[in-house]
């Protein structure tokens, strides 16, 4: 009896050990890179200045007022479209950070409730209530723990297509051409308008002067949108490359090297998105 | 016949291309002010039309992600049902708690407690302190 009792001790010890082993996974990496991406995500002003371009072109070319205009409401709704794109992207992230996170699987405060609980009812000695209580805690945190690395798993393993075709695909070519294109063309009004005024041979040397200071502010502003869609894109390839790295290490989420890989990513998007928030 | 958003962006460059060569041909030819405002006027008609294609670009590229929108959203249903799996086994402790209060004031026959206790049970049973 003693035998068999030991026995079953030493089973319910090794299993005790396989499970902890198995949920010892650190998602921290994960967690982090996903907090990172979500802020990033939530970055949405080059679509705003896309969505505003024909309002801005409509003043300095007159003759096509109209033409612009026409654009204002359709790149509104375009805007929207977009913007529910990225929060559905800022929408995942959120979910694979929560689910990453360690404290969705630590149930000791609950347990310590529970065993509390037991403990003032008497009916079971305190000691055995607060070490099975100990033990069930321990256990439970553990089984979770593992459930939970397997969904993280899961997770990425799913989104990990749909979110490659977004990023590194469909939403990348419309920033990368469209609303590349969209600038060089605001550049190429503004100019023409300016070169207008200027060409105007009864203007004074000093209104000259001043077209001459506008079209370099505007210029200028033209310029500082563009820096914004390349900063922004560059974000978007991070986004996309820290996640295709996720998948790639789906199965050993806690490596030294992917949390390493995923760290330096992570800092690259953060300067980038400040970039992208003072200038 | 439908166009594609790429065949559409393939169109807004070049319309945008024709546009800058007549800005390069001003730059370097000699021209009148009359044959300058007609270039310019040329040059953003074509500029304007360039923009108008690339208004239809970004909604065919709109269109056309719907699939991966439509994927991507299932994921994330999924991973709310997978918290909310893990929020219901705090909730099962919760509710194993507050049965157990509920079970001791019942024996202590202690009527404050008792309501105290069943305020508790509800409260984790609806999952609100959760």
């Amino acid at each position: 009896m003693m035998k068999r009792q030991r026995n079953l001790g030493g089973v319910l010890g090794a299993s005790l050990l396989v499970v902890l082993v198995t949920a010892c996974t650190d998602l921290g990496a994960v967690r982090n890179w996903a907090d990172t991406s979500l802020e990033a995500a939530q970055f949405t002003e080059v679509v705003a200045t896309y969505a505003d371009t024909p309002q801005r072109l409509a003043v300095y070319d007159s003759a096509g007022a109209a033409e612009w205009q026409n654009n204002v409401p359709i790149r509104a709704a375009q805007a929207d479209a977009l913007i529910l794109q990225l929060d559905l992207v800022a929408d995942y992230m959120a979910a694979l950070a929560l689910l990453a996170d360690d404290k969705a699987t630590d149930y000791s405060e609950d347990m310590g409730a529970l065993t509390s609980a037991m403990q003032k009812t008497g009916w079971v000695g305190s000691d055995g209530i607060s070490a099975a209580g100990g033990l069930i805690s321990t256990l439970l945190n553990a089984a979770t723990e593992a459930w939970r690395e397997d969904q993280v798993t899961e997770l990425i393993e799913e989104a990990n297509g749909p979110l490659q075709t977004l990023l590194a695909g469909s939403l990348r070519d419309i920033v990368d051409q469209d609303f590349r294109r969209d600038l060089q063309i605001e550049a190429g009004i503004q100019k023409n308008y300016f070169d207008g005024l200027l060409d105007d041979e009864d203007a004074s040397p000093a209104a000259k002067a001043a077209l001459g200071e506008w079209l370099t502010v505007r210029q200028a502003e033209n310029s500082r949108r563009q820096d914004k869609v390349d900063t922004y894109l560059q974000v978007l390839d991070q986004i996309a490359e820290g996640h295709q790295k996720l998948y790639d290490n789906r199965n050993e989420l806690d490596g030294v090297a992917l949390a390493k890989d995923l760290f330096k990513l992570a800092k690259k998007v953060r300067s980038n998105v400040k970039d992208l928030v003072k200038s | 016949m439908a166009i594609t958003a790429d065949e559409a962006r393939d169109i807004a460059d070049d319309l945008l291309g024709a546009a800058n060569e007549i800005n390069a041909f001003m730059d370097l030819n000699q021209t009148s002010r009359e044959e300058r405002a007609a270039l310019r006027n040329a040059a953003n008609a074509l500029l304007r039309s360039s923009g108008s294609m690339t208004t239809t670009a970004v909604g065919l590229a709109i269109d056309e992600m719907q699939d991966e929108s439509a994927a991507l959203r299932d994921v994330i249903g999924q991973a709310k049902e997978k918290l909310e799996t893990l929020e219901s086994v705090a909730k099962a402790i919760s509710i194993a708690t507050a049965l157990v209060d509920l079970a001791s004031a019942l024996l202590e026959r202690n009527p404050g407690s008792i309501v105290n206790a069943s305020r508790d049970l509800l409260d984790a049973a609806t999952g609100d302190d959760v």
